[in-house]
């Protein structure tokens, strides 16, 4: 009898660890592939290599935080890319613009603080109004994210280029520029401490801490696993759905803000050539977790999942590989981790309608007929 | 549960399976792999060579550059004619493309890094071009080829046209230390900052293919690019005087975000303004590279304009070349006249038909060859001019001498 | 953090089966329609869908251009709809089955197209079955994996679109294959050319240019004066049409599209319904694929790029609705064709690409806005 229950326990844990694993897969997966890689491809840990390819990642990684939110509200937000465009040319035009108002090269620095201040707030303002739209069209106007998002891509990728008249945007003063990507120790590994990173960080733990440690973000979770139950405990919903959408607006914009500035130009066409931003995002808010569904989510870990991605291509360009590999490489680490998720939810909707009590005794009568033998 | 642990077990095991493939796939054409491991041994190589330096420069300039040619048949490693630069506009517009057209010719340079006028063999160059697409494939052939006749040690760099991807590469790049980079931007004026870092890092740096922006061309060795300004200026000449300087044209652009964009339009209608007064904009659209888009543009223009259309500008060969000449056929207008920029196969198949009226000769090979030349005459110790820009040999196709440049190169 | 995990647990647990039972009161008092005040506007939005907004764009057409109403603006207008027209109907029934989009349509046009040209060597009509077979297996995979897993569709023909993009580059290195070129180097590069030169050297020498030229000729055979590729999407369409509204399968994937559950517990054999459905959207998709590669005279990965995303935009144009069974063909060609017709007007008066892009955006959250809102007021939802 003892025997049994050691071994109904022995399951139980190992169940634990699996679940603790499939919950952490993201950690797992960027281990896994930072020692294949280290093994791989030579110099993949140097600091010539791993700085550059986190700096690459700081994009995708700011896009992925509002997504995330979208996703676990249960919505699709197919506009990140056309916002991060929108974000980027935006601040580039309106900086140039403002920089004239307040004098130019004449007034010096003041002119320059005071342009990029602006500047900076009407592209965010700009990301907020978009998600704001988004958030309202489906929130209050009742129509799917995927339909809402679709037709918001078009018409921004449009303003997009008429904003820039097909050209590339840069600004007139770069002074700022060289701000934002200086390291602050010039010491190998930690060059990668220059401010975009760190504002980065800081808006990751913030985000992550309000949806995980603070109520709006439990009732966030509650709205995305059970929008009707969480309408009966009392939380708006729709006013959830919408604030997802405006964080979404808010950090792709951030992100492309960032990203223009960084490079001192902003491209009207980024994302159209490649791999879409909007499908590393995607790709890697699955792979970190996120339920399509809504309802359990978690931005690090979209964080994580955005750092594999990026180590995969990393690597397999350091292996001297084409950029073919590296497609095949994300479509089937995104194919596995979907057939994956949903097979274990296949076997489980399998056992749904069985008596529960009973499932239960089936190790249970297994282990007795095995130490009967 | 075990059926799920293995499940898991199977599924990193595909995953790391489907690496190997893919690598030995990838692994055939590119000469990377080849490049790292030998990129250690030059480093040792060139230490010990301190002293044998005149011998390897002997040797390096002996090398005879005369019998090379390209895929088509065309000499690959020679230098096409310069234009002399007007002064400066003072009008805002007309000055914006005039900095994108002549960028870095009358810049004041930073003093530029030293040769070490020790000979072309053996050195290390990074080639960071734009994207996969068989015009780069042939532009990687092209720079193999004269990697080989200069005995050059030629890793080949490809972002697939991600900006981000780019950046990154020159990070790499610098962490790297070869001798020498050659960067195509993805784009002119986010390059501003790629071109200082190497600069800063001291690495030397050619900027091929795309023409970068003034500011960057401080810091730049040299520029070699298909003159697509120049050549669609001849081109558009010719086009003009063969329908006697009077036509209504429409314009189909290349997609937006680099000079193309730039050269095969806006310049094209700055230069009919100036120059043939009576050929008249009717439109400008950019539909991108679909097919099936640009043949609804240019019927819709047909109906449009009727007769008034006569002349079409496209800013490519291909895809664009053939949703407009059947957009023509089908309406019946052949009687239209269609110049494009490129010669891709489709494009001199639709020359040899007289579908089209003419085209640019872009030679793709030369594009990647002439960078490595230049890259030669700086280490041979060869005084580069500072203000020079190295272009491609330039030539207008038509249907009389459409053979002479067959095969095509991609 | 715990605590909260097992607060969600319990409202999972509530939701299937408290809450299920609260749904069912909710919905069940229907107000008795025959009382509602219909609304003009609403009654004919919903009622003539699409063709409304046709009629709308049609008169403005009249006003913008006298040349609209000619016969060849208008064939025009269908020629350059028809590719993005097949392509559509294959995924309208993906969407009518419920699931939202088929993301893997652009590399399946893609990979159709090359394999087309590859075994166009032996003859035409080879070309054509072997691309069509490649189509019925990506929509066999497709169609399993969603059908019987449940996969979440859009994510998983997205990972299938990366990783056909990834074979076709791999196998062609970046490089483009032409229907009539023959060397050496072109029997090295591919995914059966390798092959079919091991097996029979003397591929080589047979005469490639006559059916190269029957390959291109695909797109430009003008039978009755308009093209080909024209007929070919009115009779996938006509197809779908049957097969949507006619057939024993097209009233089993309502069933399913509306409610998957009551299909299953009605005994439909939902796996294979559904199999079937991303199987038509992928045969579609490699009709499409073939027809663009004669029309750009290579095959490439390139093409249909965005072909996607379009498509959905003209099925939801068309009164498709993402919640799955609702929507007909006419509805679809009548989405195809808006968006046609948008980007003729648009061009006819004059105004650009990147402006055209905008309004285009901005019509279709109109359109759907407003079908929603009508929808809605009829006592009907849309999701």
């Amino acid at each position: 009898m003892r025997n049994i229950i050691k071994n109904i326990n022995i399951k139980a844990d190992r169940t634990l660890i699996l679940s603790k694993l499939n919950n952490n897969r993201a950690y797992v997966l960027l281990v896994f592939i930072m020692i294949l890689m280290s093994i791989c491809a030579p110099n993949f840990l140097g600091t010539g290599n791993i700085v550059p390819m986190i700096k690459t990642a700081l994009l995708p990684i700011m896009a992925g935080i509002g997504f995330t939110y979208v996703m676990i509200g249960g919505n699709f937000d197919l506009s990140i890319g056309a916002v991060i465009n929108v974000g980027a040319a935006v601040a580039m035009g309106e900086f140039n613009r403002f920089f004239a108002a307040f004098g130019g090269e004449a007034a010096g620095t003041k002119a320059v603080v005071l342009g990029w201040i602006v500047a900076i707030l009407i592209a965010l303002a700009a990301g907020v109004l978009v998600g704001l739209i988004n958030g309202l069209l489906v929130a209050k106007g009742r129509i799917h994210s995927f339909i809402v998002t679709i037709g918001m891509m078009t018409a921004l990728t449009g303003f997009v280029y008429t904003y820039c008249k097909g050209n590339t945007i840069s600004a007139d003063n770069t002074l700022f520029v060289n701000i934002l990507e200086r390291p602050f120790i010039k010491v190998p590994y930690l060059e990668v401490f220059t401010i975009r990173f760190l504002v980065t960080v800081i808006i990751v733990i913030f985000f992550e801490v309000l949806l995980l440690k603070a109520k709006w973000g439990r009732d966030l979770l509650m709205v995305g696993s059970n929008e009707e139950a969480a309408w009966h405990a009392g939380i708006n919903t729709q006013r959830k759905i919408i604030w997802t959408f405006i964080f979404s607006g808010f950090t792709s914009a951030f992100g492309g803000v960032m990203f223009a500035i960084s490079m001192n130009a902003a491209v009207p066409n980024y994302g159209e050539r490649g791999i879409n931003p909007l499908m590393i995002v995607l790709a890697s808010t699955i792979i970190g977790g996120t339920e399509l569904t809504g309802g359990r989510g978690s931005v690090v870990h979209t964080t994580v999942a955005v750092l594999t991605i990026q180590a995969i291509f990393n690597g397999l360009i350091i292996m001297g590989m084409g950029f073919d590999a590296q497609v095949l490489a994300a479509g089937v680490l995104l194919a596995v981790v979907v057939l994956y998720e949903s097979y274990s939810l296949y076997k489980q909707n399998l056992k749904k309608g069985a008596k529960a009590a009973l499932l239960k005794e089936v190790p249970e009568l297994k282990a007795r007929r095995k130490s009967a033998c | 549960m075990k059926r799920k642990m293995t499940v898991c077990v199977v599924a990193m095991l595909i995953f790391a399976l489907m690496l190997t493939f893919a690598g030995c796939g990838a692994g055939k054409e590119t000469t990377t792999d080849k490049g790292k491991d030998t990129s250690t041994e030059t480093k040792t190589d060139k230490g010990s060579n301190e002293g044998a330096k005149s011998s390897n420069l002997e040797e390096s300039l002996k090398i005879d550059i005369s019998d090379v040619k390209g895929s088509d048949g065309q000499p690959l490693l020679i230098y096409g004619e310069t234009r002399p630069v007007p002064p400066k506009p003072t009008d805002k517009e007309e000055l914006e493309l005039w900095n994108i057209e002549y960028a870095g010719r009358t810049t004041e340079k930073l003093p530029m890094i030293p040769s070490p006028k020790d000979g072309i063999i053996g050195k290390r160059i990074i080639m960071i071009h734009q994207s996969e697409h068989p015009y780069w494939t042939a532009v990687s052939n092209g720079a193999k080829m004269a990697a080989e006749t200069y005995k050059v040690d030629l890793d080949i760099w490809n972002p697939n046209g991600d900006l981000n991807q780019q950046n990154q590469f020159i990070d790499k790049a610098i962490a790297e230390k070869p001798d020498l980079v050659l960067l195509s931007p993805l784009d002119a004026k986010a390059s501003v900052q790629q071109f200082k870092k190497l600069y800063d890092a001291g690495i030397p740096a050619i900027a091929f293919n795309m023409i970068p922006t003034d500011e960057a061309m401080k810091y730049v060795l040299a520029i070699t690019a298909p003159d697509d300004f120049g050549q669609f200026k001849k081109l558009a000449k010719h086009l003009a005087d063969a329908v006697g300087g009077k036509a209504g044209v429409g314009y189909i652009t290349h997609i937006p975000g680099g000079s193309p964009y730039f050269a095969r339009c806006t310049n094209v209608v700055k230069y009919y303004e100036e120059n043939y007064p009576d050929m008249k904009t009717l439109d400008i659209q950019s539909p991108g590279f679909d097919a099936p888009k640009v043949k609804q543009v240019v019927s819709d223009w047909i109906t449009r304009f009727g007769d008034e259309l006569t002349c079409i500008v496209l800013a490519d060969d291909s895809a664009q070349a053939l949703g407009a000449t059947q957009a023509c056929e089908e309406d019946g207008r052949t009687d239209i006249k269609i110049i494009a920029a490129g010669n891709s196969k489709v494009g001199m198949d639709l020359v040899k038909q007289g579908k089209l009226f003419a085209i640019t000769y872009q030679s793709a090979e030369a594009d990647g060859a002439i960078p490595i030349k230049v890259a030669a005459d700086y280490f041979n110790g060869v005084e580069l001019d500072k203000n020079a820009a190295f272009y491609l040999p330039q030539a207008i196709i038509t249907k009389e001498n459409v053979e002479e440049y067959m095969p095509a190169q991609w | 953090m715990k605590n909260l995990m097992k607060i969600n647990c319990c409202w999972r647990l509530m939701d299937e089966e408290v809450f299920s039972v609260e749904e069912n009161v909710c919905y069940e008092v229907n107000k008795d329609t025959r009382r509602i005040k219909l609304d003009l506007f609403s009654t004919i939005v919903t009622k003539f869908g699409v063709f409304f907004m046709i009629a709308i764009l049609a008169v403005f057409g009249i006003i913008v251009s006298p040349k609209f109403l000619s016969g060849s603006n208008l064939l025009n207008i269908l020629n350059a709809v028809s590719y993005l027209g097949i392509v559509a109907t294959g995924i309208a029934f993906v969407i009518y089955s419920g699931h939202y989009a088929d993301m893997s349509a652009p590399m399946t046009m893609a990979i159709s197209g090359v394999i087309c040209v590859e075994f166009m060597r032996y003859g035409l009509i080879y070309g054509i079955i072997a691309a069509v077979i490649t189509g019925i297996i990506i929509g066999s995979i497709n169609g399993f994996v969603i059908g019987k897993i449940r996969c979440n569709s859009v994510i998983w023909t997205m990972a299938m679109n990366f990783i056909l993009e990834g074979l076709v580059r791999w196998s062609y290195h970046g490089t483009q294959i032409y229907p009539d070129m023959a060397n050496e180097q072109t029997y090295k590069t591919g995914f059966f050319l390798p092959l079919m030169y091991k097996l029979d050297p003397n591929i080589l020498n047979i005469d490639l240019e006559a059916r190269a030229a029957a390959f291109n000729g695909l797109a430009q055979t003008y039978p009755l004066g308009a093209p080909l590729v024209l007929y070919v999407m009115f009779a996938v369409m006509i197809a779908g049409y049957i097969v949507m509204s006619k057939t024993t399968f097209g009233n089993q994937l309502k069933v399913v599209g509306s409610n998957y559950n009551v299909a299953k517990m009605s005994g439909i054999n939902c796996t294979r319904t559904v199999m079937f459905a991303f199987i038509v959207s992928s045969v579609c998709a490699a009709i499409g694929g073939i027809f663009m590669t004669s029309l750009n005279q290579v095959g490439a990965f390139y093409v249909g790029q965005g072909y996607d995303f379009q498509a959905v935009t003209a099925l939801i144009l068309g009164g498709m609705s993402l919640a799955g069974g609702r929507g007909n063909m006419a509805g679809v060609f009548g989405g195809v064709f808006t968006l046609g017709l948008i980007s003729n007007i648009l061009t006819l008066i004059g105004i650009g690409t990147f402006t055209q892009k905008m309004i285009t955006g901005a019509i279709f959250i109109l359109v759907v806005y407003v079908n929603a809102k009508s929808l809605r007021k009829l006592g009907r939802d849309y999701a």
